[in-house]
């Protein structure tokens, strides 16, 4: 393997080519230099594997501009597991972190069977306590696609402390009839058959994360996943940009809001269940924010992100969603050979998604809903020839869904309106 | 927009107007919460206000658990 990208940070800066902000206008020394210091990564994504035993419709690895997949290797090696795991201690010491994650992804991370991933997690729990000591908590957790869940390689990733998420986009076959094999064959029986034996071991079972697909019916999605019995929930729009947009909406359609609809039903169902059934990421990140509390996800609100990747080769990258954008985008010409985490701080992708609100563009800035939304999600903003200073391609669907949740909280708390404008 | 704070007497202030919902009158955190009555805002606020006493200010990465 070559330790390092191929024409390192000179080669990199060019393939940001269309996206001028942030990769030539923002000046990060000169930033740091105003005081504006950088947040330590808290989440380190480790690609176990580059490959994937399915191929969905909508993937963003896979489908999306970028191709840099195909030139990693298959699997992380030896040597990158540990090199990756001894830059977290290193940036754990240096920072004084008490809490860590750790994801590990792919691809489909379980190809590479749970040895892997226990080896890994525990090179990282190893690097940190010889770094600092035990006083770092590290949650380690592993995002499948559900096909490889056998008995034993859940009892095995439970026993090492690695909890579980899975992809699913609802609850019966016909909604995932996008998530197919190479050879296009439904994935369903073997993702439900993961998690079947994945229910049997509630202390390793994160939850489910399910991609919107505006052909299915939001209440059916949502009931139908409940049955699975998730902890938790997040339902994601679609990666898209002004570029390449999402199904459903177009340039010439920006102001409809199919997705902002599709949610405020599910929002809806959720809400008035009687009962609290499971945590919904994005609709608890909005109440949060809407009722002043701090935001912990990139989707909505201006909380730094904490964030980074690791790739199989041991090139340091943003993260996947900005495969969506353009060849490379995820780009930062490092590797954990050459380069600490504290390094890939002062890269300008990862600077600007620290900045808050002097990140966005002055559109978003001048709205009424600008601490709430945040922008969305840093990858939905990118426009080519500009790059990622621009609002949303969901702005309306966000604009939709925040007001109506806004309107459902004061109803409910019998308060004046919780947003201006 | 401020944060909620135990100690402040106010459960949330929200981004444009300030929202006092109801008083930390015995410091336990169930008195918070008591008079919303709805249960699923009630567990989201309790999550939302066990988050905040123990975690970074910082936004994770939306594909993961």
């Amino acid at each position: 393997m070559t330790h390092g990208p191929r024409g390192g940070a000179a080669a990199a800066a060019d393939v940001h080519a269309s996206a001028p902000w942030p990769h030539r206008l923002l000046d990060v020394p000169a930033l740091r230099r105003a005081g504006t210091a950088p947040v330590p990564f808290h989440q380190f994504v480790l690609k176990l594997h580059s490959r994937c035993n399915l191929l969905c419709g909508y993937c963003y690895v896979y489908t999306a501009a970028d191709t840099s997949w195909r030139r990693r290797p298959a699997r992380v090696s030896e040597t990158v597991l540990t090199r990756s795991a001894e830059r977290i201690g290193e940036h754990v010491a240096a920072h004084g972190l008490d809490r860590i994650r750790v994801e590990l992804h792919g691809g489909e991370p379980l190809l590479g069977g749970a040895d892997t991933a226990l080896r890994q997690a525990a090179a990282v729990r190893a690097a940190v306590r010889a770094a600092t000591g035990p006083g770092c908590e590290i949650q380690v957790s592993v995002q499948t696609n559900g096909t490889l869940l056998t008995a034993d390689v859940v009892r095995r990733l439970a026993a090492g402390g690695i909890r579980i998420g899975v992809s699913l986009d609802g609850g019966r076959p016909e909604h995932n009839k996008r998530r197919v094999d190479h050879a296009g064959r439904p994935s369903w029986d073997a993702a439900t058959r993961g998690l079947a034996v994945l229910a049997r071991h509630p202390e390793a079972y994160a939850g489910l994360l399910c991609t919107i697909d505006l052909g299915l019916d939001p209440v059916e999605v949502y009931d139908s996943l409940l049955e699975f019995r998730p902890a938790a929930l997040d339902l994601l729009l679609p990666h898209a940009n002004w570029a390449s947009p999402p199904p459903g909406k177009g340039p010439s359609s920006a102001g409809s809001t199919p997705y902002g609809e599709w949610l405020a039903h599910a929002f809806d169902r959720w809400f008035d269940g009687g009962r609290y059934r499971t945590r919904i990421r994005l609709f608890t990140e909005i109440i949060g924010l809407l009722l002043g509390f701090p935001g912990g996800a990139e989707a909505v609100g201006l909380s730094p992100v904490a964030a980074v990747l690791v790739e199989t080769d041991g090139v340091i990258e943003q993260v996947d969603s900005l495969k969506a954008a353009y060849q490379e985008a995820p780009a930062t010409g490092m590797d954990v050979f050459r380069h600490s985490f504290d390094d890939v701080l002062e890269h300008p992708g990862i600077a600007a998604r620290q900045l808050g609100e002097a990140a966005l563009c002055d559109e978003c800035r001048a709205c009424p809903l600008v601490r709430v939304c945040g922008g969305g999600h840093y990858a939905h903003r990118y426009r080519r020839g500009s790059g990622f200073r621009n609002p949303s391609v969901y702005c309306a669907d966000l604009d939709l869904l925040i007001r109506h949740i806004a309107r459902r909280l004061e109803r409910v708390l019998g308060v004046d309106p919780l947003l201006s404008g | 927009m401020s944060n909620p704070r135990l100690g402040e007497q106010l459960l949330a202030v929200g981004p444009a107007r300030a929202a006092r919902l109801c008083p930390a009158a015995h410091g336990s955190p169930e008195a918070l919460w008591g008079d919303v009555d709805h249960p699923v805002l009630t567990e989201v606020l309790r999550q939302l206000l066990e988050r905040e006493k123990d975690r970074d200010r910082v936004a994770f990465y939306e594909d993961s658990p």
